[in-house]
């Protein structure tokens, strides 16, 4: 039993990783952008922006999923326009970065946020006054002073991603080795008479996983701290 | 003691595979009116519904999808089991987004011309039984080769149902029963004939005495003949 599973676990391991990181390193710049603009800038709709931004967060997964099989599958209005340009995401892994981007990116934005808050404007005022322009404003002050809750965004982020299964199943299906993530597959043995060796094989991975990610931003931490950033 | 038992008798508990819910939602009112108990259904995958009643979820009655499942819970010690029986019997059928014409579920090219470099959409085959149905099917028509990697397996009927209804796949096997209480979007292309995969029937477990009344009441002709305008098949 345990040799005739073993690929499909790998399988869906691997690909959790390759979807959560890849998630996680697309929606990151866009949330810091999306952060700052909600924290910083005073600008018309920027309520509307706030709740779209955090709808995911709170929507059921499932609803999440069909909204964004509606969307982005091959017969979406975004879904046909990408598709013209070579773009697929409908029942490929992709699709399922796609799922996990947009659920992980209201807890990156939210912790991005709150370092935003709790920075000194004074230091970007004042670079400001020097002849700072925004941009250089921003990367040599506020970013590194944010670095920290970029991190946990991050890690946030990957965290949700990885453990993603409502919106994922919902729209792109459970293929292995296409869109079948830990979550998935565990789903899958859990439906089987005597699928337990195999889920518990997949939840002390995702468990070892999660505590890999969490020692990690643990130290990274530690060593921003001790770099006085 | 006498009003306790009146008082569980009062409501009954219905741990029912999902796939029931059209013909469950015609029944149980029926069932209510005549007795005056009330009657709550819980509908769900078979595996969740067993797994909910052996970490001591109160269930009068627990109907599965499956065989393996119903064994499972039968042969559980901590339960009583009062009553067995097979309620109704499934079939399954091809369905699509667009009219197709005739059909050869046996001939490949059929599926390769129907499927385009579109999928075809299943439930888990290694674990929603309508799934585990489909590729037993697949198999013995000798047309798994040509599907096998064309495959979107969705967490349950439902799933495929709405992968099929959108248009973004231009197939999926589902029960009769689910391609019957659709009204629009999906269309019949053929029906999988009974011996190709293994008998699809609801073995249903009565776990109190109050549910084996209610197992009598599904199995009573009146209720069979509601189940069989439903698309089901008598036992």
């Amino acid at each position: 039993m345990m040799t005739e599973v073993s690929p499909q676990v790998w399988q869906a391991v691997w690909l959790s990783l390759k979807v959560a990181s890849l998630a996680t390193v697309c929606a990151l710049p866009v949330a810091v952008l999306v952060a700052y603009l909600l924290t910083r800038v005073v600008f018309w709709g920027r309520s509307l922006l706030t709740i779209v931004v955090y709808l995911p967060l709170v929507l059921p997964p499932v609803v999440t999923g069909y909204a964004l099989l509606s969307m982005f599958g091959s017969n979406g209005y975004v879904g046909s326009l990408l598709a013209d340009l070579g773009i697929v995401f409908a029942f490929r892994w992709t699709g399922a970065v796609l799922a996990a981007a947009i659920m992980g990116f209201p807890l990156m934005v939210r912790a991005i946020q709150q370092a935003l808050d709790a920075s000194d404007k004074g230091l970007e005022a004042s670079a400001a006054s020097l002849g700072a322009s925004k941009m250089i404003c921003f990367l040599t002050i506020t970013l590194p002073l944010i670095a920290p809750g970029v991190l946990a965004g991050a890690i946030l982020g990957f965290a949700k991603a990885l453990g993603e299964f409502g919106a994922t199943i919902t729209f792109v299906a459970s293929i292995p080795g296409q869109t079948q993530t830990i979550p998935s597959a565990i789903y899958n043995f859990l439906q089987i008479p005597n699928g337990e060796p195999v889920v518990m094989w997949l939840v002390g991975i995702s468990v070892l996983l999660s505590v890999v990610a969490l020692a990690a931003s643990e130290l990274l931490g530690r060593w921003m701290r001790k770099r006085g950033v | 003691m006498s009003v306790a038992t009146s008082l569980r008798a009062e409501q009954i508990t219905v741990f029912a595979a999902s796939s029931l819910k059209p013909v469950f939602d015609k029944l149980v009112p029926l069932y209510e009116a005549e007795t005056g108990e009330r009657v709550s259904v819980s509908f769900a995958g078979t595996a969740t519904n067993v797994r909910q009643i052996r970490q001591g979820a109160q269930a009068d009655v627990f109907v599965s999808a499956n065989i393996a499942w119903a064994d499972v819970l039968q042969s559980d010690e901590s339960l009583v089991v009062q009553a067995r029986a097979v309620i109704a019997k499934n079939r399954l059928v091809l369905v699509s987004a667009t009219e197709l014409g005739s059909f050869a579920l046996d001939d490949a090219q059929h599926w390769n011309a129907a499927l385009g470099g579109g999928r075809l959409a299943v439930g888990l085959t290694q674990a929603v039984p309508a799934g585990i149905y489909a590729r037993q099917a697949l198999e013995r028509l000798n047309v798994w080769d040509a599907t096998q990697y064309k495959l979107v397996e969705a967490s349950s009927v439902q799933g495929v149902l709405n992968f099929v209804r959108r248009g973004e796949v231009p197939l999926g096997i589902v029960y009769l029963t689910d391609a019957l209480s659709i009204a629009e979007g999906v269309y019949q292309v053929a029906l999988f004939d009974g011996n190709l995969h293994d008998s699809i029937e609801y073995p249903t477990l009565a776990l109190t005495q109050a549910g084996s009344e209610f197992v009598e009441f599904l199995l009573r002709p009146a209720t069979q003949k509601i189940l069989l305008e439903m698309g089901f098949e008598t036992p």
